[in-house]
């Protein structure tokens, strides 16, 4: 297969993958039943939005991390293919992070009676949202490429550092965020079996979708130099 | 392939039509609405960024070839002639 296809090859996987996890996440998966006040479930079929809420966090954290990897190879080979890595990394980490974000205050409003606490989890996400936006932000601003990638790596590596303390933001600080439920602090599950099946599906299939953009925009990096490259020649 | 995600968007528009149906109570529409725009947003979201993605493509590989065909007018009369030859 030609490397062009590749990303329509994955995007079709994805999309496909994506409608076996719709028909899990609608018609498989149980209607959360945990908590019943005045015979009513509390949560109820609100709490599917968890199935592209986690899966986008979880896209975030492994974009980010993609940033920092191709930060720091940048910074010790100066080769633009890490650098384009990287910024591919930040502005797709901003996406998901921006869908996790909205779709957990879209979640919070039924459970918590507002969109919006500023308790730990919640403010930290808005943090690490904020400067991987002010990343983009400074690489479109950058006169000088080179010293502008070389900054943006910077901030990329520093930016990082606020990962784990989004993840356990939720362990080492009193807030209003669930815990984990993926897997217990006693260990094992947490979720009910077709629960948790249907989660991994929607991982999974978030991943395949993000391989596929992070390819397709890798192009474009590549689409963007040749431009430069030729405007100069 | 560009399809993929407003044809995912109907089908969930369908379920949620047929979840909407099935929810008598007022209290569990109002959490069924919830859930609609939280997928929506995400897919709006995620196709309005393949969108864009299509677009700068196309925008980028446009700018290229004019940039070439001024450098050299002649190669797009040769591409043209090799096309018409098959």
């Amino acid at each position: 297969m030609s490397s062009s296809r590749q990303p329509l090859a994955l995007l079709l996987l994805a999309a496909a993958g994506m409608l076996s996890g719709l028909g899990a996440v609608f018609m498989w998966a149980p209607t959360d039943c945990s908590q019943i006040i005045n015979n009513v479930c509390f949560q109820g079929t609100v709490q599917r939005i968890f199935y592209i809420h986690v899966p986008a966090a979880w896209i975030a954290y492994l974009s980010f991390s993609l940033v920092l990897v191709g930060s720091v190879a940048y910074l010790k080979t100066h080769s633009d293919q890490w650098d384009s890595l990287a910024h591919s990394g930040a502005e797709l980490g901003v996406v998901f992070t921006g869908i996790a974000l909205v779709t957990g205050m879209i979640w919070a409003k039924p459970v918590w009676g507002t969109f919006w606490q500023w308790e730990p989890r919640l403010t930290l996400t808005l943090v690490l949202f904020l400067i991987y936006v002010g990343y983009l932000s400074f690489r479109s601003t950058a006169l000088d490429e080179t010293r502008g990638a070389r900054i943006a790596a910077v901030i990329g590596i520093a930016g990082f550092s606020a990962i784990p303390l989004v993840h356990f933001s939720v362990k080492w600080w009193r807030g209003q965020h669930p815990g984990p439920v993926v897997v217990n602090p006693e260990g094992g599950a947490a979720l009910p079996p077709e629960m948790l099946a249907t989660l991994l599906l929607m991982v999974a299939v978030f991943t395949l979708l993000y391989a596929s953009l992070l390819l397709l925009r890798n192009r474009l990096g590549r689409l963007e130099k040749q431009l430069r490259t030729v405007e100069l020649a | 392939m560009r399809i993929s995600a407003p044809a995912l968007g109907g089908l969930q528009a369908v379920l949620a039509g047929i979840l909407w149906a099935a929810t008598p109570e007022e209290i569990e529409r109002n959490k069924l609405l919830y859930l609609g725009a939280a997928f929506a947003i995400t897919w709006i979201a995620i196709a309005g960024y393949l969108f864009w993605l299509f677009r700068r493509q196309a925008r980028l590989e446009a700018q290229i070839q004019k940039i070439r065909a001024q450098d050299n007018p002649e190669q797009p009369k040769l591409a043209a002639d090799n096309k018409s030859r098959g």
